[in-house]
């Protein structure tokens, strides 16, 4: 869902960033289109301002040449008359200068027209006045008024009228163009407006998102906190149950109470499955789940998720086998999302899958830059997808039975957690499947190609192991391993004896190419009988037991190290038999650690401390922080084992005042938290703590964090530690 | 010999053509101003007789050839270039005239007498815009507004020309 949700947030932001970069374009073409507007407005007015000037002033100066030549009538000093003549002169050449000016609003058509009518007005009137002139100058008065009523005024009357045309038709040329230019500004004045609201909806859009934004992170995380509040309350009680069927099942039960034990722990296992499901779905949908890489190898992951399923995979007779190709280089990754995915493409496998195998191939290339690209597939034989439901495998809440039909239960999120996990890894998840032959699931991711410093690497060389093994992914495994070893195997079927010396023999017990006894009784027969056989088989070890005593029993799925040290028993020579400690952290026994449990729930304390009781240790109990930290004064304890969540004082507060105590004697102070938040994590480091172990405890998790306390005396560090 | 005599001739005329040009500088320099008469540039007249121009002036004669009356400009009373041109033109000094003139006038002999302006660049105006204008400049001092009529058949940068003034020929500023 944050997919989805992040693509149509990316895409209404791509929108408004595009209709933002839309507007501020339209802004600056409309506003440099309404400055050009106003500023060919202000031009227009401008020459219709010059042009209407023009126009007086060829009236006024017309009638300036005519009205001082009727001043030359009303005088008879001849120097008078020649006065009023030069002015009148010097009116005809402003007149003559004015019908000569270019004006721009006077060059169309029609008002170029009417000037030349003035012009010609103009010429006729001056035919006129010259002679009128003349008539005054040489003393004619009487004759110079006749002629200028006569004809003068007819002529300066034309004159009159030719410019009242001009300015007519000027007018009308300035009213077409001053309305073509009060559309234009009108239509920039639109645009300006509409601009102008366009700003104003983006910038309510803007604050309405932002405020949406704020109260859905406001809502987002008040469910995060929710479902992560819920998820720990979940988890505390399922600790205590699940710790208590892991120490029901190694305690003596009649065996018809066992069964209710096994489903007691199979269904607490399921309910812890979901809510990390949930836990992880929250985390996912926030956007808070952050990848921790570190280097590790392939065989971890994969060796540890087939585990996880063998016990059911082992109960429906299913096979469960991998092969790394040689060459899958250790890779820089977050090798717990790495499993998670693994683990729950496994689990589906398993679910789905009545015979057959499930097989996990890992490829990987390595890129020039040192980018290792891995691909892991699983393949099952199990009943298949039909291909119309395989598109949504990967959707939230996704609920798909096999046969295509929507299934009752489950959450529908472990696919599409993976699928998201894989996309973070900077991969892919894709499926191949046909109704009826199984599927496969590819799940692909990036690391950095690194190397892992190792104490010894298996050398096999010189070593001839014979393996009468039926075909499948368990004989596959084993060759591909043993060979990469540099092993010289054998592959035999059992019917006849095989040429040569061998160092060891590995034989199928669950009798896929002959009944286990009778190989075994077969290699006795081949004068094999100093050879050491290691069996494989998903059965019970107190059965493989009564095929061959003797034998090396391994469990299907086969773990390479415990292939190799199977081996290397069988080739080298035999320690003295001595017991098995009932549990490895029992050499605890020898070198007691000073523990002390802090846990306010009563029942996970129980837990906790029998599972101490378990390895050999008996801790002291505190109730409440407060109580940790008289205790903590009061004995120097190797290692405290601090829940977070207390009702008085809260784990971290405890260690930071137990870390303030006086004494150089520093506790290793582990938290119990179902909370694996990256955040809690670094507030338990900036506590003062050493590292954490994850609710619900196993009993192995904390056999190894005290291990690791009991060997180096040293913090146990957070990476790793849970 | 007979021959020869016509280039002789011809030879002597060159020889002494510089000498005559030169001779001819001097006495125009030695000459007083001319008076240009002129008129309108419209008028159709390019010369007169000096007699015919002192008819003009003294209004016995007061129409053009054309028909158009004749306007008679001088300079002002009491101005003496006026009574220097009424002078040299009329042989009659500017009371003499202005009494001919009242004479005529009473007896019904002219419509309007001379017209009077007062100076040069009015008079050339005035000209110019009175097509049946007569007036006089200074020689140097006529443009191409109006047209200077020949006085019998002479231009007034003829050494004959007959109408000059009677002072040293140092022009006076006023003219």
């Amino acid at each position: 869902m944050p997919r989805e949700r992040s693509f149509a947030r990316d895409v209404m932001f791509g929108v408004l960033a595009m209709t933002t970069l839309t507007v501020i374009a339209l802004g600056w073409t409309v506003a440099l289109d309404f400055r050009q507007s106003a500023e060919a407005t202000n031009q227009l007015y401008g020459r219709f301002a010059a042009g209407l000037d023009l126009i007086d002033n060829m009236q006024f100066e017309t009638g300036e040449v005519r009205r001082v030549l009727l001043y030359a009538l009303h005088t008879s000093d001849a120097n008078r008359q020649l006065e009023y003549v030069d002015q009148s002169r010097s009116g005809e050449v402003r007149v003559r200068r004015l019908l000569q000016r270019e004006s721009p609003m006077l060059s169309t058509p029609r008002t170029r027209a009417a000037r030349e009518a003035v012009g010609a007005a103009w010429t006729d009137y001056l035919q006129t006045r010259d002679e009128v002139i003349g008539l005054i100058l040489e003393g004619s008065l009487r004759e110079a008024v006749s002629v200028d009523e006569a004809v003068g005024t007819e002529r300066f009357n034309h004159v009159r009228d030719a410019i009242a045309a001009l300015k007519t038709a000027f007018e009308a040329d300035a009213a077409v163009q001053v309305e073509a230019q009060r559309t234009r500004s009108a239509r920039a004045t639109t645009w300006l407006t509409v601009l102008v609201l366009s700003a104003l909806v983006l910038v309510a859009v803007g604050v309405y998102l932002v405020n949406r934004r704020a109260s859905l992170e406001a809502v987002l995380r008040v469910k995060t906190d929710f479902l992560t509040t819920m998820s720990h309350e979940l988890r505390t009680p399922l600790t205590g149950v699940i710790g208590i069927t892991d120490l029901l099942q190694t305690a003596a039960v009649p065996s018809g109470q066992r069964e209710l034990i096994r489903m007691l722990r199979t269904n607490a296992t399921s309910l812890l499955a979901l809510v990390n499901n949930v836990l992880d779905y929250s985390r996912l949908d926030a956007g808070l789940m952050a990848l921790r890489p570190r280097p590790f190898s392939l065989f971890m992951p994969v060796e540890e998720a087939l585990d996880s399923v063998s016990e059911l995979a082992s109960r429906k007779g299913l096979t469960l086998g991998y092969v790394i190709d040689a060459g899958v280089p250790d890779v820089i990754a977050d090798e717990d999302r790495v499993r998670q995915v693994l683990l729950n493409l496994l689990s589906n496998a398993v679910k789905n899958t009545d015979t057959g195998e499930i097989v996990i191939r890992v490829g990987a290339t390595v890129e020039p830059d040192g980018m290792a690209a891995v691909t892991i597939t699983v393949r099952d034989t199990g009943i298949g997808i039909p291909e119309p439901m395989q598109e949504r495998l990967f959707q939230w809440f996704s609920q798909i039975e096999p046969t295509g039909t929507p299934r009752g239960s489950g959450t529908g999120l472990g696919l599409a957690i993976s699928d998201r996990l894989s996309r973070m890894l900077g991969g892919s998840m894709s499926v191949e499947s046909r109704h009826g032959e199984g599927s496969v699931f590819t799940f692909k991711f990036r690391g950095r190609a690194a190397s892992i410093a190792r104490t010894r690497e298996p050398d096999l060389r010189g070593r001839r192991v014979l393996a009468m093994l039926a075909t499948g992914i368990v004989r596959e495994q084993i060759v591909s391993m043993l060979e990469s070893w540099h092993a010289d195997v054998v592959l035999h079927d059992g019917r006849a004896a095989p040429d040569g010396r061998f160092d060891a023999i590995i034989v199928d017990a669950s009798g896929s190419t002959g009944a286990p006894e009778t190989l075994v009784q077969n290699c006795t027969t081949w004068g094999l009988d100093a050879v050491a056989v290691i069996t494989i088989d998903r059965m019970h070890r107190e059965r493989r037991r009564a095929i061959a005593p003797d034998a090396l029993a391994l469990s299907i799925p086969v773990r390479m190290q415990a292939l190799h040290d199977a081996v290397r028993a069988a080739i080298e020579p035999k320690p003295a038999k001595d017991a098995p400690p009932r549990h490895a952290h029992q050499a605890f026994a020898g070198q007691p650690l000073a523990v002390l449990v802090v846990e306010d729930n009563e029942p996970n304390r129980h837990v906790i401390r029998l599972m101490a009781n378990e390895l050999g240790l008996y801790p002291d109990e505190a109730a409440t922080g407060s109580e940790a930290i008289v205790a903590a004064a009061r004995r120097p304890y190797d290692v405290i084992l601090m829940d977070l969540q207390m009702p008085d004082l809260d784990g971290l507060e405890a260690t930071r005042r137990i870390r303030a105590l006086a004494g150089t004697h520093r506790p290793t102070i582990v938290a119990l938290t179902a909370n694996v938040m990256e955040s809690v994590e670094a507030r338990c480091r900036a506590a003062g703590m050493d590292g954490y172990l994850q609710k619900p405890l196993k009993l192995d998790a904390l056999g190894d964090a005290l291990s690791a306390v009991a060997r180096r005396g040293s913090p146990l560090g957070f990476s790793g530690s849970s | 010999m007979a021959s020869l005599r016509p280039v002789v001739l011809a030879l002597l005329l060159l020889s002494t053509a510089p000498l005559a040009r030169a001779a001819l500088a001097r006495q125009q320099a030695a000459q007083p101003p001319a008076l240009a008469i002129i008129v309108h540039r419209s008028n159709p007249a390019e010369g007169l007789k000096f007699s015919e121009l002192r008819h003009i002036f003294m209004l016995d004669i007061q129409t053009w050839p054309n028909g158009r009356k004749i306007t008679v400009v001088l300079r002002e009373k009491g101005q003496p270039e006026r009574a220097e041109a009424l002078g040299i033109i009329c042989g009659l000094s500017e009371r003499d005239y202005d009494r001919h003139i009242l004479f005529r006038t009473l007896q019904g002999n002219v419509n309007f007498g001379p017209r009077a302006i007062q100076s040069a660049p009015a008079m050339l105006r005035f000209v110019y815009n009175a097509p049946g204008s007569i007036g006089y400049v200074n020689a140097d001092e006529a443009d191409s507004s109006v047209k200077v009529l020949r006085i019998d058949g002479l231009l007034p940068d003829d050494p004959k020309y007959p109408i000059r003034r009677q002072s040293s020929g140092r022009p006076d500023p006023n003219w």
